[in-house]
């Protein structure tokens, strides 16, 4: 008997709760915890770095992602050590 | 092949997990109002201020606002309206 077979929002679902990383229309990057998405693919995640080597990465707590530049998410994802490259914002 | 009933319960499973996480947006959206936020669009600049109000198409009114480009602020504007379909993504900060 065959398995059922997954929908691209199931696997979605699956991988709740795990570190993704994703990759943006704007060839940004971003890796976190993904806590949370609905049906556009909006994206909550925590502890997330926004990649960024020119200017240097971004550190959130907490951060709700539109769907709208998402092209792909990748579960697993974590910095290797050429991508820790931090900036600390003047706020 | 799974019979009828066996599908349909495995998709009204689905369907739960599906509201829960979108109830989860819903509330954060809900939750960023009257916070310290950074708001990334789609351009790469950041804005930061006080988010007054916020709706589900991520239209985001701030207060306090100012403009941050390669992490030096650029301008302060003080009350800003930014419209959600340039919005990358919104941020909270501290915890």
């Amino acid at each position: 008997m065959a398995a059922e077979p997954l929908l691209p929002l199931e696997i979605l679902d699956k991988c709740i709760g795990s570190r993704v990383w994703v990759l943006l229309d704007t060839g940004r990057e971003m890796v976190g915890k993904l806590v949370g998405c609905d049906e556009y693919v909006n994206i909550i995640m925590e502890d997330v770095t926004d990649v960024d080597p020119t200017v240097g990465n971004l550190h959130w707590p907490r951060v709700l992602l539109s769907g709208n530049k998402v092209n792909a998410l990748i579960p697993g994802g974590e910095l290797t050590k050429y991508e820790k490259t931090d900036v600390h914002m003047s706020s | 092949m799974a019979s009828p009933a066996a599908t349909n319960g495995a998709n009204l499973k689905f369907a739960n997990a599906r509201q829960s996480s979108k109830d989860m947006i819903s509330s954060f959206i809900s939750e960023l109002q009257g916070e310290e936020v950074a708001v990334r669009l789609n351009s790469g600049s950041i804005f930061q201020g006080y988010c007054e109000s916020i709706d589900q198409f991520m239209h985001i009114n701030l207060g306090n606002c100012r403009q941050i480009e390669d992490g030096k602020e650029v301008k302060y504007w003080g009350d800003a309206f930014i419209r959600g379909n340039n919005v990358s993504y919104i941020a909270l900060r501290g915890e």
